[in-house]
């Protein structure tokens, strides 16, 4: 109550009488839950999306100086008009809310493509494309493309899961080519085709109108392009990549395209003394590298490669993603890479 | 310091955060982070499957189910269901203060004795996405306070990391898949574990910590060609084969297998027995047991995102030979695929009785609504979604539909 009061208090100094003849004020809550109106309290509240003919009853508070406040069970959703109507016993008042983004919010986009300008294999299993924002569920079928140097759409490039891939925070989406594409003589490979042709120039395209959590509309198309280059059917040899130490870093060189997550979290740095160094940060050219500052040489052990690693092409350290029948096999075991 | 802005239609102006306090008001739904799989269990619990909480919470739903046994559901004579709600997402919109499109529903599950329906799912289609659980009167929708309603909970034992899976999808989205109960049980189907292994939580109820088992499945994957552990079930039941309880469970892509539930124990690596490929290119939706009215034949119906329906006699699949496996690659179908069945495009299956199914399914007339409706059980098929000629004015009635007069529900 007295905190209504202080807010009545800065209202009055700020202004005066004015502003009630101009229109009712209102403060959001930071949760979004809660609303204090400049006006008297009412019978019963209700929050409804902006012109809909029914809502969600609000939680009458307390009233004080002239100020109200009302409770929603439900945040009010950022960039979404609504209307509070206020029921009394002889009028109905309704006033316009919303809950506008941060002006500091970037506008939806898309941030960048794994292996963005780089060659990946012709048999690329999956790829990472980066957005700006958030980015709402339900969509990428819809709205994500493989489309070849002319801009034309390759169909049918990406497995239908009936789920789409996306991170934790929704700004990382998993695109992940048909395998049944990519493995020889399979009968999507058969009728089909793989979607990539070595020495072609692809890219991802992000249709126009593809919306971000909050709502917000991308403005325009945006392709992402890379080159294709051989197919590599091939497991993983960790012998032959190459490690170097310079500047207060260890870098660790593939010779091939590898998937960019499973690399962060599949090879890691054993020092002498037990520890584990996990891989500090991607490259642009694809290299991994650790900071090693406080770190002798002598005590850094082996490159450690964890059974998950994949490559692009879903090659691991045990087989080729390509396997021929009873050739394949789940990796188990961890490989050491000597660094001395 | 902090500056909220104050609003009006016509004026702004900045006052200062320690002038402002608000109400502190709890989640309604303090306890859960996601609203997903749903199952019935004994006396009037609702299992909800939390997956990005980890864990398994028991409703106890006495006080808020209401008996629909006077509601009708459509007219089997004529092959017509009804649409329980013919806008689902703008109707929860409403009552969650959302708009449609940012409305998922999870799943679908019903009361039997009520005949009430029970759905879960999300607002909002961001990272900060709340769930729901929501109960449907009469075509009426109610969204539950769930803390109250909490009885009990499971917290999985070794939750799946935050890691990616095998092809990049976040493996804490496949956490839980599905959830049975049967005879004192919850069967907890989804994924654990960094190695994202393939498991089948088997749960007494009510919980106690050191009465979980767990169990890791492996699969021979025909589209594949090879032994699978991380591909996790996607939809299952437990159905009695010649008084054997069983497991019938079905994967992405599409292996149907058959899993006694005594070889089910703690600790135990075990391979399913797979019946059928149902086809590649594709993944189970629903698996949902119902006895056929027709012929009192007990069977499984198995929904799909892109083929066609599958209706399977239990009894076929206790006599079906397990397919080959160390073979080479078959794409499906093959093996035990039963009778197909009209029913594609459904999002969530479940039955209310003998006679009707509610489905959660795009409206056949302006696919960008979902609504609930109700379709006829064995055939799975609603007369009204299809433009055929006898449904012209004057044009033959082989079936005598017209001498029923115009549904009027």
């Amino acid at each position: 109550m007295r905190l209504l009061a202080h807010i009545g208090l800065a209202l009055t100094l700020l202004f005066g009488n004015q502003a009630k003849a101009e229109g009712t004020l209102w403060v959001l809550s930071p949760d979004r839950r809660s609303i204090v109106l400049e006006a008297p309290l009412p019978i019963s509240a209700e929050l409804r999306l902006a012109g809909a003919a029914e809502g969600t009853e609000l939680e009458v508070g307390e009233s004080t100086n002239g100020l109200t406040e009302l409770t929603s069970k439900w945040p009010l959703m950022l960039g979404t008009a609504y209307e509070v109507r206020l029921q009394r016993s002889d009028a109905e008042q309704i006033i316009a809310i919303d809950a506008p983004l941060a002006a500091d919010t970037p506008m939806p986009g898309v941030a960048g493509l794994s292996h963005q300008n780089s060659v990946v294999p012709a048999n690329a299993l999956r790829l990472y494309l980066d957005f700006a924002t958030p980015m709402a569920r339900g969509q990428a079928a819809e709205f994500v493309q493989l489309v070849d140097q002319d801009g034309q759409e390759v169909v049918n490039a990406f497995l239908n899961l009936g789920v789409e891939l996306w991170s934790d925070d929704q700004r990382r989406l998993t695109i992940l080519f048909d395998p049944g594409r990519l493995k020889h003589g399979v009968g999507p490979n058969v009728t089909l085709g793989a979607p990539l042709t070595p020495g072609g120039r692809y890219g991802i395209r992000v249709k126009r109108g593809i919306r971000d959590a909050m709502g917000r509309a991308l403005s325009g198309d945006d392709v992402k392009w890379f080159d294709v280059g051989e197919a590599v059917r091939k497991a993983i040899e960790p012998e032959a990549w190459s490690v170097a130490v310079k500047g207060g870093a260890l870098r660790v060189s593939f010779d091939r395209a590898m998937d960019a997550q499973a690399a962060l979290r599949s090879v890691y740095l054993r020092l002498s003394d037990g520890r584990r160094l996990p891989a500090g940060k991607l490259q642009s050219d694809g290299s991994l590298t650790w900071s090693i500052e406080g770190v002798d040489v002598e005590e850094m052990l082996a490159i450690v490669v964890n059974p998950d690693l994949e490559d692009t092409a879903g090659n691991t350290i045990c087989a080729p993603f390509d396997a021929q029948v009873g050739q394949g096999k789940i990796c188990t075991e961890s490989v050491a890479l000597p660094l001395n | 310091m902090l500056n909220f802005e104050w609003k009006s239609t016509l004026a702004v102006a900045a006052v200062s955060a320690s002038l402002l306090s608000f109400s502190s008001v709890a989640s309604p739904a303090t306890e859960m982070k996601s609203a997903g799989a749903l199952s019935f269990g004994p006396e009037n619990v609702l299992f909800v499957g939390d997956t990005f909480g980890g864990k398994v919470v028991a409703l106890d739903v006495s006080d808020v189910v209401t008996s629909q046994l006077d509601y009708a559901l459509g007219r089997a004579e004529t092959f017509e269901g009804r649409a329980i709600i013919a806008d689902l997402r703008a109707e929860l919109g409403t009552l969650l203060a959302a708009p449609a499109d940012q409305i998922i529903v999870n799943d679908v599950a019903v009361h039997s004795e009520a005949k009430q329906i029970f759905l879960s799912g999300q607002r909002g289609l961001g990272p900060d996405a709340l769930p729901f659980v929501a109960t449907v009167d009469k075509g009426v929708l109610t969204i539950l306070d769930l803390p109250p309603l909490v009885v009990d909970m499971h917290v999985l034992q070794s939750p799946a990391g935050d890691a990616d899976l095998e092809f990049g999808q976040p493996a804490r989205n496949y956490a839980i898949t599905d959830i049975d109960y049967y005879d004192g049980e919850i069967f907890i189907a989804g994924v654990s574990g960094e190695s994202f292994n393939s498991t089948l939580r088997r749960v007494a109820f009510p919980f106690e910590e050191d009465r979980a088992s767990e169990t890791q499945i492996e699969i021979w994957h025909a589209v594949h060609a090879q032994w699978e552990t991380r591909a996790p079930i996607i939809a299952q039941t437990i159905v009695e084969i010649d008084g054997v309880p069983t497991l019938i469970a079905v994967y992405a892509c599409t292996p149907l297998v058959r899993i006694p539930l005594a070889d089910l124990k703690d600790g135990a690596q075990i391979r399913g027995e797979m019946i059928a490929e149902l086809g590649y290119g594709n993944s189970p939706v629903d698996i949902v047991p119902f006895v056929n009215s027709m012929d009192g034949s007990q069977n499984v119906l198995i929904t799909h995102t892109n083929r066609t329906a599958n209706q399977i006699p239990v009894t076929a699949i206790g006599k079906a030979e397990p397919m080959p496996v160390e073979v080479g690659n078959n794409f499906g179908p093959a093996g035990l695929t039963g009778f197909p069945v009209p029913a594609n495009g459904i999002q969530h299956l479940a039955m209310i009785d003998e006679v009707w199914a509610v489905a959660v399914r795009p409206d056949p007339h302006d696919p960008g609504k979902l609504q609930l409706h109700t379709i006829l059980a064995p055939f799975f098929f609603d007369r009204a979604d299809h433009m055929v000629e006898m449904n012209w004015p004057g044009s033959p009635d082989p079936f005598g539909y017209r001498k029923f007069p115009p549904l009027d529900l």
